[in-house]
C-alpha cells in the first residue's frame, strides 16, 4: 500500500529545504569569490598612476595594457591568500605592522600652546653647556721667557697683545666654545685648565697640547637653558616625537585589551 | 667629538627619493612589484638583492619604470630646503650638493657637485641624462649663464680602471685647450682620499715613493674587476698635466685636492678606532668588513668574510683657508683651491711659495706670506733666476697622533716627460733631513699591536720650515705639494681584532700613518728650457 507521504510535515524536508535556500541566496548576494571587477575605480587609479609616471594620460592601447596586467597581479594576489602565503611569513608580518604603525602615529600637527607646554615640561633637556670667550698669546714649549716678558708688555699697553707671541694656526681669539670644543682643539689639559681662569685678565701659562699659552677669559656663559623661541624648532621635533610615540603606546593598549594572553605551561 | 664646520650631503641624483617613496606605503610607486624587494632588507642577503635588482633598472635602461617625477623633484626640493634651512652663515655652512653616478662598465666616474648659494635647478643632472662626465661640465656651464654656481668634484679616480685621467677624452678623442678649459672650469678640485680607497699614487707609478702603498684599493666600483692603475692616481695626472703643458700649452689636470668620505650611512666613521663602515648592514659589524675571522671558515677554506671591505680605509676630511665660515668665502677657497685633504685626522696644512718671505719668527706668518707670496692651489712665476722658498707647516689634531715629517713632493719636466721626487723638509724630534738621502731617519714611533697604545714623547704637535728645492731648474716647468705623516697607528682593521680578541688579518697592514696633503703649487718658468743661472 502506498501511503501519501507529505513532506512538508517531516523537519527532515524543512531542514534541507531552508537549507539549500539559504544557500542559494548566499551565492547569488555574496560576491563571488573567482569574479574580478574591473571597474572605473580601477581602469582611472591605473590611469592617473601612468600619468604620474610619464606626464600624459595613457591612450586606449596602453590603458588595456595596464588593465591586462592588472588582472593578472589581482588573480596571483587572491590566489596567494587563498593559498595562505601571508601566514608564517616574517616580511608580510613585518609589513603589515608597519602600515599599522604608521596609522597609529598619525598625530595632529601641535599648535604654539601645547609646544610651549611640552617646552616647560622638559625645560632641563635644553639646557646647553657652558660655553667660553676667550683670546690667546701661543709660545712654544721653550718660549717661558718670551711668555714672562709678553706679560710685561701686556701691562704697559694692552693693546698690544696682537703683536706677542708666536706664529700659530690657532686663532687669536674664539668665540662661544664649549669646553668639549676647547678640548678638540686645544687638548684637553687646556680644556681642564681654562675654567679656572679668571675671567677679565690674562693669565697664563696654560698648557696646551701644542705649547704654552696667555689666556684672557671675556665672557662665561653659564650653563642655561636658552628660551622657548631660541629652541623651537626643535622643542617641536621632540614634541612630535614623543606624541607619536605616546600614541603608538595608546593604541597596543586598546588592542591588547582585546586579547587574553595565554602561556601554557 | 669635533664640530663639523661644513658639509655637503650629496645623495645619488639616480633615482632620488624612489626607494624613499617605494617603503612609503602611502604612495602609488609603493605599490611597484619590486617595491619590497627593494626597500625591505634587513639581511645582507636581502640588501645584496635590492642592490642588484637596482641595477637590472638603473643599467637596462629600465629605470623609467621606477623614476615617479614627482617623488624625485620632491625629494631634490626636500634637499635644497635642508641645505638652505640648516646654513647658518659664521656658524655652519651646508652646501646645496648631489652625487653624479655615471660609472660604465664599473669605472667610476662619479663626482659630487656643489652649489654656491641657496639656488638650484630644479632637477639635477643624473647618469641617466648622460653617462659623460663633458655633458655634466656642459650642463653645468648652461646653469652657470642661468647665474647658478656649482663644481664637480670627482671621487675614486683609483676605481676608474684608468677613466678619470685618460688622455684621450670620452670619445677617446685626443684632448685639447677647450677640453682642458671645459674641465677646469668646472672641476678644480679632487677628492684624492676617502673610504674606497686613496688615490694619491700606487707602487707601480711611484716606485720610489716608500709610503705610496697607503690604502690602495684596486677594483672597480661595487665590482671585483680590477682597476688599471694608469690614468687612475692623481700624481701621475698632474705629472702628464705639465708634461702637456710643456709640450701641448693646456693641462687639464691643475686640480687641488680634498678629503671625503663617501659614506652611505648617512654619518662619518673617519676615526681609525671607531670604524664602523661605509654601506650599513653590508659592512657595519667587524666580521661583515673581513677584519675578524668569521664564527666558521667559508666552504672553501677561507677565514674572513668574502669581501673587499677590508681595503676599504677610514678616510677622509676635506680642508679649506677661507675668511669667514660661510658659503661665498668657504666657495671661493674651492675655486682658488686653496684646500688640503686628510686621511681623518684634523692635522692642518699650510703651504706657501715666493722669493722673499717672512721669517718663521714672525708671528703675523701668514699674513705676510700671503702677501709675499702664494699659498696652495696657486701659480709661481719665474722671477729671473731666483730660487723660491717654500712655507710649510703643519699641526697635528690635538686628538690624533704626533706628527713624524713633513714632505715635499715635486714633479718636473725632463725631456719632455714629467717625472717625480720627494724630499723630507721637516722631522720631529729634533731629528734633521740627511740631505743625501732627503729623508729623516726614523723616529723609532712604533704601535702595540696589542692595545693599539702609540709610543709616548715621540713626534711633533707642530712642525714648520722654510724649505728651497736643491735641485730647482728656473728653465724646468714643476709642481709642488705637501704631504704631511703622523707617527704610525693602528689602522681600524686592528682596532677590530683587538676588540674581539684576535690577531689582526695578516694579509692586510696593522698599521698606517695618517696623513694629509696640501693643493700644488705650479711653477711656470719665464723660458722654459732656460736653465742658464
Amino acid at each position: 500500500m502506498i501511503a501519501a507521504i507529505n513532506p512538508l510535515r517531516y523537519p527532515l524536508f524543512w531542514f534541507v529545504a531552508i537549507g539549500g535556500a539559504l544557500f542559494l541566496a548566499d551565492a547569488t548576494l555574496s560576491d563571488r569569490p573567482d569574479e574580478v571587477i574591473v571597474d572605473e575605480t580601477v581602469r582611472s587609479r591605473l590611469a592617473n598612476l601612468w600619468q604620474r609616471q610619464t606626464g600624459r594620460p595613457p591612450s586606449e592601447e596602453q590603458l588595456a595594457s595596464l588593465v591586462d596586467s592588472w588582472i593578472r597581479e589581482e588573480v596571483f594576489y587572491r590566489e596567494a591568500l587563498r593559498l595562505q602565503l601571508d601566514k608564517d611569513d616574517t616580511i608580510i608580518r613585518r609589513r603589515l605592522i608597519q602600515k599599522l604603525t604608521f596609522i597609529a602615529e598619525d598625530v595632529a600637527k601641535p599648535n604654539e600652546a601645547q609646544l610651549s607646554a611640552f617646552y616647560r615640561k622638559n625645560k632641563e633637556n635644553y639646557r646647553q653647556e657652558p660655553r667660553y670667550t676667550f683670546s690667546q698669546i701661543f709660545f712654544s714649549n721653550d718660549g717661558q721667557k718670551a711668555l714672562a716678558a709678553a706679560r710685561g708688555k701686556i701691562r704697559e699697553d694692552e693693546a698690544a697683545w696682537r703683536e706677542l707671541g708666536e706664529a700659530t694656526m690657532l686663532n687669536d681669539s674664539y668665540a662661544s666654545r664649549s669646553l668639549r670644543e676647547i678640548a678638540s682643539t686645544f687638548g684637553d689639559e687646556f680644556a681642564r685648565q681654562l675654567p679656572e681662569i679668571e675671567p677679565g685678565q690674562w693669565r697664563g701659562p696654560v698648557t696646551s697640547i701644542f705649547g704654552i699659552h696667555l689666556v684672557k677669559v671675556a665672557e662665561v656663559q653659564p650653563a642655561q637653558i636658552p628660551p622657548f623661541s631660541a629652541v623651537e624648532r626643535q622643542v617641536h621635533n621632540d614634541y612630535l616625537r614623543h606624541r607619536r610615540e605616546q600614541a603608538r603606546d595608546e593604541y597596543y593598549r586598546r588592542l591588547l585589551e582585546q586579547y587574553e594572553i595565554v602561556r601554557p605551561g | 667629538m669635533n664640530r663639523w664646520t661644513f658639509t655637503a650631503f650629496s645623495d645619488h641624483a639616480a633615482l632620488l627619493g624612489i626607494l624613499r617613496a617605494m617603503a612609503d606605503p602611502s604612495t602609488e610607486i609603493s605599490k611597484h612589484p619590486d617595491a619590497r624587494k627593494l626597500t625591505d632588507t634587513p639581511t645582507n642577503q636581502a640588501r645584496r638583492g635590492a642592490f642588484r635588482t637596482l641595477l637590472s633598472y638603473a643599467s637596462g635602461g629600465r629605470y623609467t619604470e621606477l623614476l615617479d617625477m614627482n617623488e624625485f623633484r620632491s625629494a631634490w626640493q626636500d634637499i635644497v630646503d635642508a641645505a638652505n634651512r640648516h646654513n647658518d652663515p659664521g656658524n655652519f655652512t651646508a652646501f646645496i650638493a648631489y652625487e653624479y653616478t655615471s660609472a660604465p662598465d664599473s669605472q667610476n666616474l662619479h663626482r659630487n657637485v656643489i652649489f654656491r648659494d641657496d639656488r638650484a635647478p630644479d632637477v639635477p643632472f643624473s647618469r641617466f641624462d648622460s653617462s659623460n662626465p663633458e655633458d655634466l661640465w656642459r650642463w653645468m656651464d648652461n646653469l652657470r649663464g642661468r647665474g647658478i654656481e656649482s663644481l664637480a668634484i670627482p671621487h675614486n679616480s683609483n676605481g676608474s680602471n684608468g677613466q678619470m685621467f685618460r688622455l684621450t677624452d670620452f670619445d677617446s678623442d685626443p684632448l685639447d685647450g677647450a677640453y682642458a678649459d671645459l674641465r677646469m672650469r668646472n672641476e678644480p678640485l679632487v677628492e684624492i682620499t676617502q673610504v674606497k680607497g686613496t688615490s694619491d699614487t700606487h707602487p707601480l707609478v711611484s716606485p720610489n715613493d716608500e709610503w705610496a702603498d697607503f690604502e690602495v684599493y684596486p677594483y672597480r666600483i661595487a665590482s671585483w674587476l680590477e682597476s688599471d692603475i694608469k690614468g687612475s692616481y692623481v700624481r701621475e695626472a698632474y705629472l702628464n698635466g705639465i708634461a702637456m703643458a710643456k709640450n701641448q700649452g693646456f693641462n687639464p689636470f691643475r686640480f687641488g685636492v680634498v678629503g671625503s668620505s663617501d659614506t652611505h650611512n648617512a654619518s662619518y666613521a673617519g676615526d681609525e678606532a671607531g670604524f664602523y663602515g661605509k654601506v650599513g648592514v653590508m659592512d657595519g659589524a667587524a666580521v661583515r668588513r673581513g677584519s675578524v675571522p668569521l664564527d666558521q671558515p667559508r666552504e672553501d677554506g677561507g677565514k674572513y668574510a668574502n669581501v673587499y671591505y677590508h681595503l676599504w680605509g677610514a678616510s677622509g676630511l676635506a680642508g679649506v683657508w677661507a675668511e669667514a665660515n660661510t658659503r661665498d668665502a668657504i666657495y671661493e677657497a674651492f675655486r682658488r683651491k686653496e684646500t688640503f685633504a686628510t686621511t681623518g685626522p684634523r692635522i692642518k696644512v699650510r703651504f706657501f711659495a715666493g722669493y722673499d718671505l717672512p721669517s718663521l719668527d714672525d708671528k703675523a706668518l701668514a699674513e705676510k706670506a700671503y702677501e709675499k707670496g702664494v699659498a696652495m692651489g696657486a701659480d709661481l712665476v719665474a722671477d729671473s733666476h731666483e730660487v723660491p722658498q717654500f712655507i710649510v707647516w703643519a699641526t697635528r689634531d690635538a686628538r690624533g697622533a704626533p706628527l713624524q715629517r713633513l714632505q715635499v713632493i715635486k714633479g718636473f719636466v725632463e725631456n719632455d716627460r714629467a717625472t717625480e721626487k720627494i724630499y723630507d723638509v721637516a722631522c720631529s724630534d729634533g731629528l734633521a733631513v740627511n740631505p743625501g738621502t732627503r729623508r729623516c731617519p726614523d723616529n723609532g714611533a712604533s704601535v702595540n699591536l696589542k692595545d693599539c697604545s702609540i709610543t709616548p714623547d715621540a713626534g711633533a704637535a707642530e712642525l714648520k720650515t722654510v724649505w728651497q728645492d736643491p735641485d730647482f731648474d728656473p728653465g724646468q716647468r714643476a709642481f709642488y705639494y705637501v704631504r704631511v705623516l703622523e707617527n704610525p697607528t693602528c689602522r681600524w682593521s686592528t682596532w677590530d681584532a683587538v676588540r674581539a680578541g684576535v690577531k689582526p688579518r695578516p694579509d692586510i697592514p696593522a698599521t698606517i700613518q695618517e696623513r694629509a696633503w696640501s693643493s700644488p703649487i705650479w711653477f711656470t718658468p719665464a723660458v722654459e728650457g732656460d736653465s742658464s743661472h
